[in-house]
């Protein structure tokens, strides 16, 4: 499902406009990007919570240059699946 | 941590679209079910510019319960997965730090030990005389000043004016070397140069040389912490760090008596407190080990030493003497670790500002015009209708507390020829039940028309009899009657008002409740129907 086919559901259920779909899709995902900018946790319920979390500083090596680098310490951004989302999904099975 | 609610997030989207708040909090919900059906329906669902969350099948795997130690076969199960799109990254981290060479500071650093300034003689006699007034506290001759001088070369040991707590321990050993000094400085003097030599071999060989260095560093590095050196000619923190830490390792465990008295005495001579320089080493030597310990298993080699020492400069150096360090060029190899150094601290300063100026209530989009009417949002009335499967997942704990019903809850595995229709006739009498099989299991059937084989589906219970249905019963039947004809209006099915008369049938009141998601179209067709 891409971003194109939710904006389509969106607007058959809630009976607006796919450009206003659109808009209030894009706002909702700002939102929620901002606040996990600040350090913040976006907690919604029956679907996870959203966070920041901070890689530790690493060795790596690049065999194109032979050579190695360190990887400094990154803000890396986190979904978990809340146990309800967990539970909703334990009947799919791959095909 | 801060922590944002959907409640929260909803005022927020409804601060811009504020007149129609009722429709917005209904907006988020509309859409969290839609990525959940999404999921089991494709596997995967992915949302520009911010991520894609995807189902991955972990299989069934042996495992041990640590509470009782017994082995258990943990079932194979889906894993909810986000891999965060690029656009998201960049706004959570605008400015990356960039990957950090560990092997070039180390190389360049080398040629700098020729271009070492030169310092003043005079500091060192002068410090020497210092050491021996307050720390031997001693009455000293003319002549043990000027042996001890010679030996000093080899062995300096400057004490600052203040003393941390820490090191006062380790201050107690000197103590003991200066006694030896003492003891070594009557042979000197009567000696010829050739014997010097001799004395200063037994020094070296002796471990306790190792502490005395270390010791004098780290003094050494206080004090210069204190206050900037007034000789002009003092040599950037760094480039000295660099020098030392070179001699350091080119000498290593294997002590070679030459090279450590060549690089020693070229240090005397050149400038008056090479040691200090050592003592910025130690100091990092130390930070390092404490701040890298687990992370940085390699912390001990000394190339990556001298890069962690740079690498952490905003932290164990104050900016000021970074700031002045800047306008020396005098090499443009042993400015490697600075330049770094510098381009990082400015990566935070660059990073720092950003972060604030996004404040919590001052979102971008939050700019626009804060309506005070929304606080009138009655957001708790929708739920009842909006979160329908947490209902049937509530209602699947409590069925097992009922004590009449007319068909208590059961799984079943849909075989070859079974479908919601015919599961609905032999279980509960009446086909025209099947949309409460089809309520209880959303999630698992995609269309309600066709069912696939071998998947589990949970027969819910059927409450009151089957000529006499409870509310609740009706209720759940009408509301699967109602997503039905959601369905197939997705679908673009013309026919699919319908599944509207089972929901009329059932419970009218549902029609009202969803007036706003069902089409007025679709309701006046139900009107022909009827009459």
């Amino acid at each position: 499902m891409t971003t194109t086919e939710v904006i389509k559901l969106l607007s058959i259920r809630l009976q607006i406009s796919q450009a206003e779909a659109r808009r209030c899709l894009m706002h909702e995902l700002d939102i929620i990007s901002a606040h996990m900018s600040e350090d913040s946790q976006v907690v919604l319920r029956r679907f996870g919570t959203f966070g920041v979390k901070e890689t530790a500083p690493r060795k790596t090596y690049l065999p194109s240059e032979k050579k190695h680098y360190l990887m400094p310490a990154r803000k890396v951004p986190f979904f978990r699946a809340s146990q309800w989302l967990k539970d909703f999904v334990k009947s799919w099975q791959p095909e | 941590m801060k922590r944002l609610y959907d409640k929260a997030l909803m005022d927020q989207i409804a601060k811009v679209y504020g007149n129609e708040a009722t429709f917005l909090s209904e907006f988020s919900r509309a859409l969290l079910d839609i990525i959940r059906e999404g999921l089991i329906r494709d596997g995967q669902v992915r949302l520009h510019q911010f991520g894609t969350f995807k189902l991955k099948w972990m299989n069934t795997r042996n495992g041990v319960n640590p509470a009782t130690g017994k082995k258990i076969v943990i079932q194979g199960r889906p894993r909810v997965i986000f891999t965060p799109a690029k656009g998201l990254k960049e706004k959570i981290e605008p400015n990356p730090p960039a990957l950090i060479p560990l092997d070039t500071l180390s190389t360049a650093a080398v040629s700098v030990e020729d271009t070492q300034p030169v310092g003043d003689t005079a500091l060192a006699e002068t410090s020497v005389e210092y050491v021996l007034e307050k720390e031997v506290e001693t009455a000293v001759s003319d002549d043990a000043i000027i042996i001890s001088d010679e030996v000093i070369e080899k062995q300096p040991v400057s004490e600052p004016e203040e003393v941390v707590a820490d090191i006062e321990d380790e201050i107690e050993v000197l103590e003991q070397v200066v006694d030896i000094l003492k003891t070594d400085s009557k042979v000197d003097s009567t000696e010829s140069e050739e014997t010097e030599d001799k004395v200063s071999s037994e020094w070296l060989d002796s471990p306790v040389v190792d502490q005395i260095k270390e010791i004098s560093e780290l003094q050494y590095f206080q004090s210069k912490k204190e206050d900037d050196l007034t000789s002009t000619v003092t040599p950037d923190p760094i480039t000295t760090f660099n020098n030392t830490t070179n001699n350091v390792s080119s000498d290593d465990l294997d002590f070679n008596l030459d090279d450590e008295q060549e690089t020693v005495k070229t240090n005397t001579n050149t400038s008056g407190n090479p040691w200090f320089a050592m003592a910025a080493a130690v100091v990092v030597l130390l930070a390092a080990g404490i701040l890298f310990n687990g992370l940085w298993p390699t912390a001990t080699d000394k190339q990556d030493v001298t890069f962690l020492y740079s690498y952490y400069t905003p932290t164990t150096v104050p900016e000021t003497q970074v700031a002045e360090s800047k306008p020396e060029p005098s090499d443009d190899s042993m400015l490697v670790a600075e330049t770094v150094s510098d381009t990082e601290v400015e990566d935070v300063s660059a990073a720092a500002p950003v972060i604030e100026e996004t404040e919590p209530d001052s979102v971008p989009v939050a700019e626009a015009e804060p309506e005070p009417e929304l606080i009138e949002l009655e957001p708790v009335v929708e739920e009842e209708s909006i979160v329908v499967s947490s209902e049937q997942y509530d209602e699947v704990k409590r069925a097992s507390a009922e004590e009449t019903v007319y068909f208590l809850e059961r799984k079943h595995k849909l075989a070859n020829g079974d479908s919601l229709w015919r599961l609905a006739k032999k279980n509960y009498v009446n086909p025209f039940y099947w949309p409460h099989i089809y309520q209880a299991n959303r999630n698992k059937i995609g269309n309600p028309d066709r069912v696939k084989m071998g998947r589990v589906v949970m027969l819910p219970t059927l409450y009151g009899e089957p000529d006499a249905l409870t509310k609740r019963d009706k209720r759940n039947i009408a509301m699967g009657y109602y997503f039905n004809y959601l369905y197939h209006k997705q679908k673009g099915n013309p026919y699919a008002y319908f599944s509207l008369i089972g929901v009329d049938k059932f419970d009218a009141g549902l029609l009202i409740e969803f007036r706003e998601e069902i089409e007025r179209s679709d309701v006046n067709n139900l009107a022909l129907l009827s009459e």
